[in-house]
């Protein structure tokens, strides 16, 4: 399995973006989220942790060259455009493209259009 | 309207949400929210369909239940404007799972949209699909994303292939379709593509290994050579990451070549070159450089790569341990590990940059290669790894310190050829970080010094040293102080002197005056006390002058708190005052230890701490479980408690109890059986066990009661034979048994994949025995099936059979008809009778079974019951009872319980029946 979720989550702990590629209940998701310190150390063998690392890098700048040094109050009152961009990098747990052009082209075309 | 600014209203409720200061405010606002929501849906709203959903989606988030809004994604992505339709499928993939049924109902609108002329439109419902796909949307929907994935836009390309990693994972039996569509996938350019057909060909080749047979031979070089080009790329601006090009989709291909590498020789020969080139070329000084060359190592150990290649990724990781990132030298430490089985030479090499990292500021980082030098260590380096380890020790984090203490303790414990290292390794240790030091550790220590008669003097004196410049450690004051008990005269006399040793002069006194600071040091426990007033003792006889300060230091704890200080105080003085003449023989050294004996008891002592709790822990349950009260109202007696389970084989139960248990039961039971059993004769006062009877009796005829009641007309003219002449049991030949199974078992439960237990005597009186034959299925260990074979072993024929039985409520029973309601006599027939029984406690309650048989005998009603309990892998028990006779019933019970008695492992349970 590759990436089984993405979590934003603020200074407070407080979640400002979720989303889930493998089923949790409601109940799963608020322990997991509770106690995601624990789960970011117990880090796993079978990952590339420099390529997560780096992916995570990847994902703020996208976020960076669409809302210009993106910060919490971007994501929370933007976060459609988040998922849609994370949407367009995740997909079922896997990368599905790495190049911030190619992620950023279908939002901007949304945002023209509307 | 907007869907996407989401409107002002959504601003509103993100900001009342922000501004809540307590989460009961924030609920507050939540549900007032959810209560307009719902109302919008109700009314069928459709204007604002949208923001209701985006504000869902924030509700959700947060964390709060929003089943109520999944009809509106629904809703939203049958519509046919993109901006709805965007909205709907992020809102599906949100609040939705596959396990919801509410998915069916858009597989419809799905495969509407996978046809969709919009693109834009394809690529939404294909990443909804990839998502939330389940099972059987997958069986539908394949078609279509295969031909997506022969789409010209790489966009839906790309979208496609992910999908169908989904569709392979949910069915795996699809994954030959998408063979030859995957592999196409890798000729193309664009990134995105490629790297979304690296990956579904990975899924591809976990998937099957026809499919992991085909890539490998069609797709290993094409592969290379997409390594090749990314690798060898001029900048790209578009894919750049610090200075690399690409380095996901490097990783990608890096790790499905690692899979088409595994085993196969002539593939990992292809990727050599390519390997060798990656390993060497790629910049370090980012991470994602380091990423790649991770990726890289991790699959030159995984494929059947030459030396010189496993050689270079050695070399690579032990550059990355001098590395200044943190993550870099952690995931390092961890690949080293694994790749010690592979190149145990190679990493050794790395040993001191290894030994550097111990001493690392992180304490992750420590640990881990901490771990890592325990695992490097061997004879020819251990002197020096431990010289290392114990310095550090000097300067170590106090929290880290009892880790490598006991890492410490462990290596000198397996690595020491010489005895005076390892007591000097020991010594070391105890006066750094004696407090971490655990019991068997120092325990084993003495039993070496105590082995050791040329170097006993060496220790005494070199611990007399130690514990003089600090009282601080506490087992290097337990280790000083027995010796100085014990050894006392070679410390003062230098016997044993060895060349290497600083001569010391230690006069008596002086000795004594050591362990009274022990003693009186307010940090000391108890055992270091203890242990101490015993070495003061010893002292006062191995220097009688000093006999009187010892006696006066000795009592001073006469009035001690512990208990075990008291005693050992007023004793200790008494011995020292009255008993001279014996003192000195009582206060010998101690005989020599037995090393192998104590390292065996230490290894078992280890071992039965690791496997022994289980089992303290089930004899507990059954202590539970024997005091609770069965059915039928009567206390079981405590034997109860180890009784292993009937049928259950394959439990290894706990010892049989002793019978003393049930030996001193009697009287109670006799009572209980006679008052139970005879609900005719008064009941003992104060009693309620009549009225819990006839529940039990109730239970037992609502459960037992046989659907063949008309059977074969009885037939009484049978010769008579003499009672005696009947064989007293009859054992139940197993072909028999198999015989009457076949003829009654049903047909669903193939009795090759059941597995046959024996058969035991369930029940035998003077006129009736029955065997029962069990069998177990091995995925249904619970269920246990019984052949039930009745034999009459009276002259006279039984008519009206009825056989019921009744069971504790943990226990499901489905009893078969009978073969016949007719027991021919003096054995010249059977009756057979399956039984299910379903133990839902299985493994923690042992089956039991309350059986009954009513039957008639020229025109008389006759009434046998007994208890199926079992009992040393045995199942036993009952008595019988006859209603018409009450002193026959006596005379009867007693019988029985005197054989219970005499075959102490029984169990006596009271029955009752109906007279």
């Amino acid at each position: 399995m590759g990436i089984r979720f993405v979590l934003l989550v603020n200074k407070q702990g407080q979640t400002r973006l979720a989303q889930y590629f493998e089923h949790l209940s409601i109940d799963e998701r608020r322990a997991l989220e509770g106690e995601i310190v624990r789960k970011c150390l117990a880090r796993n063998d079978q990952q590339n942790e420099l390529a997560i690392l780096e992916f995570i890098h990847l994902l703020v700048e996208t976020m960076d060259r669409h809302f210009g040094n993106v910060c919490e109050l971007d994501i929370m009152f933007h976060l459609e455009k988040v998922h849609f961009m994370l949407e367009e990098m995740v997909m079922n747990g896997c990368i599905v493209e790495t190049s911030k052009t190619n992620i950023l082209s279908p939002i901007q075309l949304m945002e023209k259009a509307s | 309207m907007n869907p996407f600014s989401s409107g002002t209203r959504l601003r509103d409720m993100i900001r009342s949400i922000r501004a809540c200061k307590t989460a009961a405010e924030e609920r507050a606002v939540v549900r007032k929210e959810c209560a307009a929501i719902r109302a919008a849906i109700s009314e069928n709203d459709q204007d604002y369909r949208h923001r209701n959903l985006a504000k869902l989606m924030f509700i959700h988030m947060l964390g709060y239940p929003t089943h109520f809004g999944q009809m509106e994604c629904l809703k939203l992505i049958a519509a046919s404007g993109f901006p709805e339709k965007r909205i709907g499928y992020l809102g599906l993939m949100l609040l939705l799972d596959e396990r919801q049924e509410v998915l069916m109902l858009v597989t419809n609108s799905l495969k509407q949209d996978l046809n969709h002329s919009n693109q834009y439109i394809v690529g939404l419902a294909l990443c909804a699909l990839g998502n939330i796909c389940s099972a059987e949307m997958a069986r539908d929907l394949a078609p279509e994303v295969e031909r997506l994935l022969n789409s010209r836009d790489p966009n839906i390309k790309k979208k496609a292939a992910l999908c169908s990693i989904r569709i392979i994972r949910k069915v795996p039996d699809l994954s030959e379709n998408f063979m030859y569509p995957a592999a196409s996938l890798l000729k193309e350019k664009h990134h995105g593509v490629l790297i979304s057909g690296v990956q579904l060909c990975i899924e591809l080749c976990k998937a099957s290994k026809d499919s992991l047979d085909h890539i490998r031979r069609n797709c290993t070089d094409v592969l290379v050579r997409i390594l090749k080009d990314v690798s060898n790329s001029s900048y790209a601006p578009e894919y750049d990451i610090a200075g690399i090009t690409d380095p996901f989709l490097h990783i990608r291909v890096l790790r499905i070549l690692r899979i088409l590498g595994q085993g196969d020789a002539d593939s990992s020969e292809t990727m050599n070159d390519i390997l060798a080139q990656v390993a060497t070329k790629t910049e370090s000084n980012k991470n994602a450089g380091n990423a790649i060359l991770y990726e890289c190592v991790e699959t030159i150990m995984g494929i059947e790569a030459t030396s010189g290649l496993r050689v270079l990724a050695i070399n690579i990781l032990g550059r990355f341990l001098s590395n200044r990132d943190n993550n870099i030298r952690y995931v390092a430490l961890n690949i080293l590990m694994r790749a010690i089985s592979v190149d145990t030479q190679a990493v050794q090499r790395h040993r001191t940059t290894i030994l550097e990292c111990v001493k690392d500021t992180d304490a992750s980082i420590r640990k881990r290669a901490l771990e890592l030098v325990f695992l490097l260590v061997n004879d020819t380096n251990a002197k020096h790894l431990i010289k290392e380890l114990v310095d550090y020790l000097q300067v170590s984090d106090p929290d880290f310190k009892e880790d490598l203490t006991a890492k410490i303790c462990l290596i000198v414990e397996k690595f020491s050829q010489d005895k005076l290292w390892y007591l000097d390794q020991m010594f070391k240790v105890l006066s750094l970080a004696g407090n971490f030091v655990k019991d068997d550790v120092w325990h084993a220590l003495i039993v070496a010094i105590s082995n050791a008669p040329d170097l006993q003097g060496y220790s005494v004196r070199l611990l007399y040293s130690a514990l003089q410049a600090s009282l601080e450690q506490e087992s290097l004051v337990r280790v000083a102080v027995w010796c100085i008990g014990e050894y006392g005269e070679m410390l003062v006399n230098n016997v044993g002197f060895l060349d290497s040793e600083e001569p010391i002069t230690v006069t008596e006194s002086d000795a004594i005056d050591l362990v009274e600071l022990a003693l009186k040091r307010h940090t000391t426990d108890t055992t270091t006390r203890a242990m101490c007033l015993v070495s003061l003792l010893k002292l006062s006889s191995r220097f009688p002058p000093t006999s009187e300060r010892v006696k006066g230091i000795v009592t001073q704890h006469k009035g001690n708190v512990e208990l075990e200080l008291q005693q050992r105080s007023i004793e200790f003085a008494s011995i020292i005052q009255r008993h001279t003449g014996i003192k000195s023989t009582l206060l010998e050294r101690m005989p020599v230890l037995d090393e192998a004996s104590y390292l065996s008891k230490r290894a078992g002592s280890t071992e039965k701490t690791a496997s022994g709790d289980p089992k303290s822990t089930a004899s507990g349950d059954s202590k539970i479980t024997s005091s609770v009260k069965v059915p039928n109202g009567v206390a079981k007696p405590p034997t109860t408690a180890a009784i292993p389970n009937l049928i259950d084989f394959s439990i290894d139960d706990a010892p049989v109890p002793p019978t003393s248990t049930t030996a001193s039961e009697p009287p109670n039971f006799m009572m209980d059986l006679i008052d139970i059993n005879l609900p005719s004769s008064p009941p003992s006062g104060g009693e309620p066990a009549p009225v819990i009877n006839r529940n039990i009796i109730d239970d037992l005829l609502s459960i037992g009661t046989s659907p063949v009641e008309n059977g074969l007309p009885a037939s009484s003219s049978f010769p008579t034979i003499a009672k005696s002449t009947v064989p007293e049991t009859k054992p139940a030949p197993v072909s028999d048994l198999l015989d009457g199974l076949s003829l009654s078992l049903d047909s669903s439960s193939s009795p090759s994949r059941e597995e046959e237990h024996k058969s035991i005597t369930a029940f035998q009186s003077g006129n009736l025995k029955i065997t029962f034959s069990f069998r177990k299925q091995p995925e249904k260990l619970q269920a246990t099936l019984i052949h039930a074979t009745f034999t009459n072993l009276s002259s006279n024929a039984y008519t009206n059979f009825i056989f019921q039985a009744a069971v504790p409520k943990f226990i499901q029973l489905h009893l078969d008809p009978a073969s016949s309601n007719t027991l021919p006599a003096n054995g010249n027939g059977t009756i057979t009778q399956s039984l299910t029984l379903t133990n839902t406690q299985h493994g923690q309650k042992p089956l039991a079974m309350r059986i009954r048989m009513s039957y008639k005998v020229n025109n008389e009603e006759k009434l046998e019951q007994g208890q199926a309990e079992n009992k040393e892998r045995k199942t036993f028990s009952l008595s019988i009872a006859f209603s018409s006779d009450s002193h026959s019933v006596e005379r009867e019970l007693f019988a029985v319980a005197s054989h219970f008695l005499l075959s102490s492992s029984f169990e006596l349970v009271p029955r009752f029946y109906k007279p």
